[in-house]
């Protein structure tokens, strides 16, 4: 059953010199329990359509189009309804915990602050919970920590305790934009293994946004792939290196050096990574596309289902990457 | 770097836009300007003599050609106080132009040593911070003489440290930056460095600060010269006329100590929120 | 056999208590490409700092092109003398030029200093300019202006100005979205084929390493713990740390948490 459902999603953000369009029409949904990754590089809006469906969006911006959680519209709830959803159904992540997370109160007001003051916990209630969670999330000597301030825990630790103060409720669905970003790649692969395991003991469904689309596929179900404001492919995870077909998504994969060996040339995307912002007419992508037709430039290319996903491509019936 | 980059004007630069100031900071503006143009040509344009003295107009009220009356001594209110706008704009003029060069110098210094330097100079600045002004410009002025220039160069030495202090976390800041490590490994020398690319970059803060600065100082050598150490009679000084007009006040004549008392509060407040407003122009914190 | 261009011998320093890098030696050879990989702590950036002189080791010595270098330079000149060996671009494109100084201007400023004239600095500054695949036109632009990437072809650019033996680059694109990552590192890989530049590639990405480097030096904790050809210690990694570095990375069929302990 779908418990997330993005339709057309638009938003204009004020500028100075007036508004610009960065999202051009979004859909996403997410069933209950299942995990997307939105993967996108800069200007990309993954981040903004993350923040949207938490209502968390910048002054003076302007959407369009619905998104539904458990069929009730976000767009339009009510400031009461409004908390209820952000600090009871939604758990968000961030990159960067240390921005989230005041740095003159201790860990455990932290933790307990969301549970007490929006939820009526009473503070035996929601230290005990605080001290369970962090357990949960592989943190030793709980009770001690709670007494801690942020400055004493580094990036990894300070990520987790994040991670648990998601858990003292039982959130339904999970938004995390570049959680790991930030942190070294063996502390990456625990915090995500961490965040995996959570997810499928309590059936949480995931948003998780990142600009590494290898670790996306990993930790996701279905991955959508966005350029300059619009999702340009879906599929499933396990189809991404073989089986995607937009040039962009096909690019991108390419242009990661290899681990396993080394090439005389990356096959690089000329041009910079556009953003919703410079639309114009045609594929926003046409730019710097290999594959680009005069046709590309003309109109913008509507989605076409292929398989178990879509492609945002003029040329997606093509078989653009043909053996040689 | 999604959004972000998009909106955010990283660093503070002093363009942006001039309507920006608002009414309140144009308004502002304006009262400056107009203190700025009585303190060019003051004199010249002062109706009447400031010094002539008329004991039979003394603390009279305003008549026809006098718009403001007189001050006790029976002298134009009006061409005293035009002529005293010169030297209650100069003076806090010089005090902040000393006392931010000299805090700049204690501040990039600080900054760009470290270590030892600068636990040693914020250690002094604390202590200098501590010396309340007043006390160090009635200690001056008794073994100098009581004058506008040690009035000035007391207040110097004791808003040194705060503008220093101020003006440290800026400095540490930009010297962190990686361009200035860049520039080291460049080769280019410590002079080159700080005085072509940091201190342009800290100056937008340093004249917004400098400004807001220019209302205390205009305050607290209007309050010197009130306690009879500043400028010395018979010179117009608003200060002075305040504290002239003090007893005329107990006596029921109030224009005086009103009109000079004003003007200087105008001219605090004034440049208080000048520097504000440009500040938040600017984009400094 | 020609003398490698740096040599670094039982580097170590100290702040405090902290042993930030503990007994590090490496040499790059002239025209070669060596790899230093770590994590955050591992002590790689202050080995980096400690090359160019923005950091003076506790202990150890430090040889660019057979002189010895192991403090920083007390004076411009010194300064000047270490500028014309070793060059570093930075992670961050946003802070490593001056907001205030349009390209143009960043550029003749280096090659000034560099001690070239009026006349010689207009040719090499559009030299510079084609070698790092930017437009004439930026001269004019502001930093602001410019794009993560194209601040990075600056950066190299004004690196490239005092004509280094060898450029040290301290996870320069890192910062980078994956296209233009790309694109840099096929500069990169240009430069070197054009100008004989030798490389130190400070990084904790193991695929870009891979790469762009002939030989790398594992760091951890400030100590290296394995070193070698770069193919063959990411294929066949022998210390456990490598192990664990190279089990991380995610790709085709990876999971998290694989290889890693709690």
């Amino acid at each position: 059953m779908t418990l997330l459902q993005v339709t057309d999603l638009t938003l204009d953000v004020a500028l100075p010199e007036g508004s610009g369009r960065v999202l051009r029409g979004v859909d996403l949904a997410v069933e209950q329990g299942g995990s997307i990754g939105l993967v996108g590089e800069s200007g990309s809006g993954k981040s903004l359509t993350v923040r949207s469906i938490a209502s968390l969006l910048p002054a003076g911006s302007r959407r369009g189009g619905s998104i539904t959680f458990e069929g009730d519209e976000v767009l339009g709830m009510s400031p009461a309804r409004l908390r209820r959803y952000r600090s009871s159904q939604l758990a968000m992540i961030f990159q960067d915990p240390r921005a989230a997370i005041n740095p003159v109160r201790k860990i455990g007001d932290f933790l307990t602050e969301n549970a007490r003051t929006n939820l009526g916990w009473s503070r035996n209630r929601a230290r005990d919970r605080a001290v369970e969670v962090l357990a949960e999330v592989g943190i030793s000597d709980p009770e001690r920590r709670l007494k801690a301030y942020p400055s004493e825990l580094s990036g990894g630790l300070l990520q987790r305790v994040m991670i648990a103060s998601t858990l003292l409720y039982e959130p339904q669905l999970l938004l995390a934009d570049e959680p790991t970003t930030a942190l070294d790649v063996t502390t990456q692969s625990s915090v995500m293994a961490l965040i995996d395991r959570l997810r499928r003991e309590r059936g949480m469904a995931m948003v998780f946004v990142s600009h590494d689309l290898e670790l996306a596929a990993a930790v996701c179900d279905t991955i959508l792939v966005m350029y300059a404001g619009r999702i340009v492919e879906q599929l499933p995870a396990g189809d991404l290196y073989e089986h995607s077909r937009h040039p962009y998504t096909r690019a991108l994969l390419q242009a990661r050096p290899r681990l396993d060996g080394r090439e005389a040339r990356l096959s690089a995307i000329p041009g910079q990574p556009a953003s919703g912002l410079e639309d114009s007419t045609g594929c926003a992508f046409a730019p710097r596309c290999r594959f680009a037709i005069d046709q590309c430039r003309a109109e913008t290319p509507l989605v076409v289902s292929v398989g178990s996903g879509g492609v945002r491509c003029l040329r997606a019936d093509e078989d653009l990457w043909g053996a040689p | 770097m999604s959004f972000g980059q998009v909106l955010i004007a990283r660093r503070p630069r002093m363009r942006g836009r001039l309507r920006h100031l608002g009414v309140v900071g144009w308004l502002a503006a304006t009262v400056i300007g107009l203190f700025a143009f009585v303190a060019a040509f003051g004199p010249a344009l002062a109706p009447y003599d400031p010094n002539a003295i008329d004991l039979a107009y003394a603390n009279v009220g305003p008549t026809p050609g006098h718009p403001l009356g007189f001050d006790e001594l029976g002298r134009d209110l009006l061409s005293r106080l035009l002529v005293g706008a010169r030297p209650s704009f100069i003076g806090p003029l010089a005090l902040v132009a000393f006392s931010t060069v000299l805090g700049t110098l204690v501040a990039l210094i600080a900054a760009w040593r470290r270590g030892w330097t600068d636990t040693g100079l914020s250690a002094a600045v604390d202590v200098a911070f501590a010396f309340p002004g007043l006390l160090l410009a009635i200690v001056l002025a008794t073994v100098f003489g009581a004058s506008l220039w040690v009035a000035i160069i007391a207040l110097t030495l004791a808003y040194t440290p705060g503008m220093a202090r101020l003006l440290r976390g800026s400095a540490m800041r930009e010297t962190g930056m990686e361009y200035v490590k860049a520039f080291k490994v460049l080769g280019y020398s410590d002079r080159r460095i700080l005085f072509r690319h940091v201190l342009p970059n800290l100056a937008p803060f340093i004249i917004a600060q400098s400004i807001i600065t220019f209302g205390y100082a205009t305050l607290d050598l209007g309050g010197l010269s009130f306690l009879g150490l500043g400028l010395q009679p018979p010179t117009a000084d608003w200060g002075a006329m305040v504290a002239a007009g003090s007893k005329s006040l107990l006596q029921g004549y109030p224009l005086q100590t009103m009109a000079a008392g004003t003007c200087l509060v105008l001219a605090a407040v004034s440049f208080g929120v000048l520097g504000d407003r440009l500040a938040r122009m600017w984009g400094v914190e | 056999m020609t003398a490698p261009l740096v040599k670094a011998h039982s580097l170590r320093k100290v702040y405090g208590d902290f042993v930030a890098v503990d007994d590090v030696s490496f040499e790059v050879a002239a025209g070669g490409s060596l790899g230093i990989v770590g994590e955050s702590g591992s002590g790689k950036t202050t080995v980096a700092r400690m090359l160019v002189g923005l950091e003076r080791p506790t202990s150890g010595r430090i040889e660019v092109g057979g002189q010895d270098c192991s403090k920083p330079a007390r004076n411009s000149s010194g300064r000047w003398d270490r500028a014309r060996n070793l060059q570093i671009v930075f992670q961050d494109p946003y802070s490593s030029l001056d907001p205030r100084q349009n390209i143009g201007g960043a550029l003749r400023e280096a090659l000034g200093v560099a001690g070239l004239s009026k006349s010689e600095t207009q040719a090499r500054t559009e030299e510079l300019l084609a070698l790092v695949g930017l437009p004439r036109r930026v001269l004019d632009a502001l930093p602001a202006t410019l794009s993560g990437g194209q601040r990075q072809r600056v950066a190299i650019a004004r690196a490239l100005a005092t004509q280094p033996r060898g450029l040290i680059l301290d996870e320069s694109v890192a910062a980078l979205d994956v296209s233009i990552q790309a694109q840099i590192l096929n500069l990169l890989a240009d430069i070197r084929e054009e100008t004989g530049v030798s490389y130190v590639f400070v990084s904790h990405d193991l695929a870009v390493v891979r790469h762009v480097t002939d030989h790398v030096v594992v760091m951890k904790s400030g100590n290296i713990v394995e070193r070698g050809e770069t193919g063959a210690v990411l294929d066949h990694p022998q210390h456990p740390y490598t192990q664990m570095l190279r089990a991380s990375v995610p790709g085709p069929g990876w999971v998290p948490g694989g290889g890693v302990n709690r």
